[in-house]
């Protein structure tokens, strides 16, 4: 009797064995399938930036070619193009992202901190407030903005393009939401116990346990800078103030045939090497369960 | 260490009343409504609150959920707003100074340990961010005088915290007028109580400027005798100078202007080694010494409650609050901490305010109990007297495992004394017992009997009979009858038997001692006495304990 069920069970076992193997092969077919349709625009993008303006022009073969270093010092001194400076675009360009991130991150989880930890008159107004002015499309405020802009005669200047990202609706919800979930406000007390004012609270205590979230959006909000065409262009009239994006712009307009497309792809692969660099740096600090063992119950 | 008195102590919070959606909703509120304390002004979580906890005092604050003793340890640290009332700590009015300012550490049922610190800057957290004093003790006649002048400036201060907190109690009165709706009653006891304020503002505008001018002359007194002192190290250095002294002769007087130039008092940050000598002297008391440079993820509830607790001892607080600090941990470690807290009393020097729902931590811990309930204070005492004599059926029932069992019975005074009957049983109280009922002539009447089942003990039948007078030669034990009950549970605690049982009705636990043995309880017809020193007799209507006045 044993022996039977035995094998039945074996057999079972081997037949589940074989499902489970090819549920895997599947699984992971469209994993890679999904991940080389991915890369592959980066591989095009490699691949484009190593040949010449001829080869570009002319029938295309998806290979390596053997001007790489050619088009990155065309790239960075840009002949002929007196108006264009790469390197000084790739500046202002860092500048302009890397506080958007500093300034959208910490005043967002600053304002998500107040709305958690206090308790103050038309506290629900400010949260419902602020929220509904997630629904306006920011190209709607922008056009009230660029008329103050101009009006201040504060055009030209890097940190008009800094300034309103201070407010960020969204990522004040994220934050918001963030701090619901793993500040108890047992630590703010605890700290206030402790003898810090309330601004030494949120940076000592608050922020170090929000980095998690301060690091996604951080990721979010400089790439979203790194990559905005519309209030540069709208802002900065003076070459020397440009950012990459309108640069980029200013490349790609360029007549047919004076233009150098190895050049145009070299500029694309310079400028998306930053952000891939934000991204590995930042992506450490994106740890799970920083508050596990804080308070219990 | 210091002491910390409340005077009056109120707390309400805003009530907002909730719109109800459906019916069922309504009935819900409702049933809240009734439950809370709701007036004009709010729902009243603390009232009527006066304690005065001595300097180096174990207060435990003991009561049911929701009875407002969080709600009072969270005033005194200053995290909940004192609604009326005061609040003095080491005799200063403190009811609007900032928590971080009250020197008072406070250990949180939720450890509230900061995750992203080690052990170790967990507790060396508050003495980086806190600046200390330190007493230059080489001129005793400065510092005295700086004391006085700094006393001075807490008069002023102390009279500044009254009037604004006068001022806001006029202001509420006002809203609560305007609110009132003509209701007559709410008008006429919130126009007492502006009038009030503002004699009590005239009164205290009129000490502020003498504080004021009080605080002026001390000050100046200090700073003369400060430069005297300066002066008096100059000239003496001068005229040696001048007499053609070596530089070594000159070298004390030198140290002697430097001495007389240094302040009172300085207040700086801790240097590092400072800090480090603090928080391993405090790790070393609770003996986590070598979790230090851990994070608080990578250790057990016991060690976490540890760490909670040294985070809190480390820079030698005046007041140590602890909020239900051994609830979260399991219970043979919250014996295992009970003991050490115990331990810990001795090592250091503070106040202690405790609060739990737990009445053996009470009872164990505390100097002082005081049982709370509905945010009233029900009785304050040693752990003995509170057990001993409760003051109302409420502390009867709450203090004591298992609890008190409660027996309809009558008060008799017959022949001068005062007995307990209870059916056929008639005790006599122990002469104390006797002493108080008389000095406030109780009146014979029916009242509810209470007897701790410790105190039930099984009559070695057939000692008396039924019904008979109690002719005992020993006269141990004046019973003319007995409590008869009918055993439905035993259970063997060890050392003990718990006997479930049920008198005319009632359910009534007795304890009796485990023999050895198999004793069979179950089922059986048990006769029971008691000690006239045992009984508790609480009056039927208001459930206050007879023996007390008030």
């Amino acid at each position: 009797m044993t022996k039977v069920n035995l094998r039945i069970s074996f057999e079972m076992d081997k037949s589940a064995k074989v499902k489970h193997i090819i549920s895997k092969i599947l699984a992971y077919t469209f994993l890679i399938l999904m991940a080389a349709l991915c890369l592959f625009f980066f591989y095009i993008l490699i691949v484009n930036s190593t040949k010449d303006k001829s080869e570009l022009i002319g029938a295309y073969t998806p290979t390596f070619g053997t001007s790489f270093f050619k088009n990155f010092w065309n790239a960075l001194t840009s002949p002929g193009n007196s108006y264009l400076d790469i390197p000084l675009g790739l500046l202002n360009s860092f500048i302009v992202a890397s506080l958007t991130a500093v300034v959208t991150t910490y005043f967002s989880a600053l304002t998500a901190y107040a709305v958690h930890a206090y308790d103050f008159k038309g506290k629900t107004f400010v949260a419902t407030f602020v929220l509904a002015i997630m629904m306006i499309p920011s190209q709607v405020t922008s056009l009230g903005f660029i008329r103050i802009a101009y009006e201040l005669q504060l055009t030209n200047y890097l940190f008009m393009l800094i300034l309103p990202t201070i407010a960020a609706p969204s990522v004040y919800f994220y934050m918001l939401q963030y701090l619901k979930a793993t500040l108890p406000l047992d630590l703010v007390e605890a700290s206030r116990m402790d003898g810090s004012s309330e601004f030494m609270t949120f940076n000592r205590i608050v922020l170090p346990i929000m980095k998690p979230a301060l690091a996604v959006q951080a990721i979010f909000s400089f790439v979203q800078s790194w990559n905005n065409y519309y209030m540069p262009s709208l802002l900065l009239k003076d070459s020397s103030k440009h950012t990459l994006p309108i640069m980029l712009g200013l490349l790609r307009s360029q007549q047919e045939s004076q233009a150098d497309a190895g050049q145009v792809w070299m500029v694309i692969l310079i400028s998306i090497l930053p952000v891939v660099l934000v991204y590995l740096v930042l992506s450490k600090s994106i740890i799970k369960g920083v508050t596990s063992g804080s308070v219990k119950g | 260490m210091a002491d910390v008195k409340l005077v009056d102590v109120k707390k309400v919070y805003p009530y907002v009343e909730r719109k109800a959606k459906s019916k069922k909703e309504a009935q819900e509120i409702e049933k809240k409504k009734t439950n809370l304390q709701i007036t004009e002004e709010g729902v009243v979580a603390v009232q009527k609150f006066n304690l005065e906890i001595k300097d180096g005092e174990f207060v435990v604050l003991v009561g049911p959920s929701g009875c407002g003793k969080s709600t009072t340890l969270r005033m005194i640290a200053g995290l909940e707003t004192i609604t009326e009332g005061e609040l003095f700590i080491g005799g200063q009015l403190v009811n609007s100074v900032e928590p971080k300012d009250r020197n008072i550490a406070m250990v949180f049922q939720s450890y509230a340990l900061y995750p992203h610190m080690t052990v170790y800057k967990n507790m060396a957290y508050s003495l980086k961010i806190r600046k200390a004093s330190f007493r230059n003790e080489k001129d005793p006649e400065k510092l005295r005088l700086y004391d006085v002048a700094v006393a001075a400036l807490g008069k002023v201060a102390s009279a500044q915290s009254y009037i604004s907190s006068d001022k806001i109690e006029i202001k509420d009165c006002q809203k609560i007028i305007k609110k009132a709706k003509g209701n007559a009653e709410i008008i006429a006891r919130a126009t007492s109580r502006i009038e009030s304020s503002k004699e009590d503002l005239a009164k205290q505008i009129a000490l502020l400027e003498a504080s004021k001018a009080e605080a002026k002359a001390a000050n100046g007194i200090y700073v003369e005798y400060c430069k005297k002192v300066v002066l008096d190290a100059q000239t003496a250095l001068d005229n040696k100078r001048a007499s053609g002294a070596t530089e070594e002769a000159l070298k004390p007087l030198e140290d002697a202007l430097c001495e007389a130039k240094a302040p009172a008092v300085v207040t700086r940050h801790l240097t590092k080694e400072e800090i480090d000598k603090k928080v391993k002297e405090a790790a070393k008391i609770l003996d986590i010494s070598d979790y230090l440079g851990r994070l608080p993820k990578n250790l057990s509830g016991g060690q976490r409650q540890r760490v909670a607790i040294g985070r809190a001892i480390v820079r030698n607080p005046k007041v140590l609050l602890m909020d239900e600090p051994l609830s979260n941990l399991d219970a043979k470690l919250r014996n295992q901490m009970r003991a050490e807290l115990i331990k810990l009393r001795e090592k250091i020097n503070a106040t202690f305010v405790y609060v739990t729902h737990d009445q053996i931590e009470a009872m164990t811990l505390g100097d002082r109990i005081v049982v709370m309930k509905d945010g009233f204070i029900q009785q304050i005492g040693t752990p003995q007297e509170v057990f001993d004599h409760p003051k109302n059926l409420f502390v009867s029932e709450f203090i004591g495992t298992p609890q008190m069992n409660y027996f309809d019975a009558k008060l008799i005074h017959s022949k001068g004394k005062y007995f307990v009957n209870y059916g056929t049983l008639e005790v006599e109280l122990s002469p104390d017992k006797q002493e108080r009922l008389a000095a406030l002539k109780v009146a014979e009447q029916d009242v509810t009997l209470g007897v701790r089942p410790d105190h039930l003990t099984i009559a070695k039948a057939p000692l008396v009979k039924k019904g008979e007078a109690a002719e005992d030669e020993k006269g141990c034990k004046e019973s003319k009858g007995f409590i008869v009950g009918k055993v439905e549970v035993s259970e063997l605690m060890g050392t003990s038997y718990h006997l479930h049982l049920v008198v005319a009705g009632r359910d009534v636990i007795a304890i009796v001692p485990n023999a050895g043995g198999s004793a069979n309880y179950v089922g059986k017809q048990l006769d029971f006495i008691f000690d006239g020193c045992c009984a508790h007799v609480f009056s039927k209507e208001t459930g206050k304990n007879l023996e007390f006045a008030d």
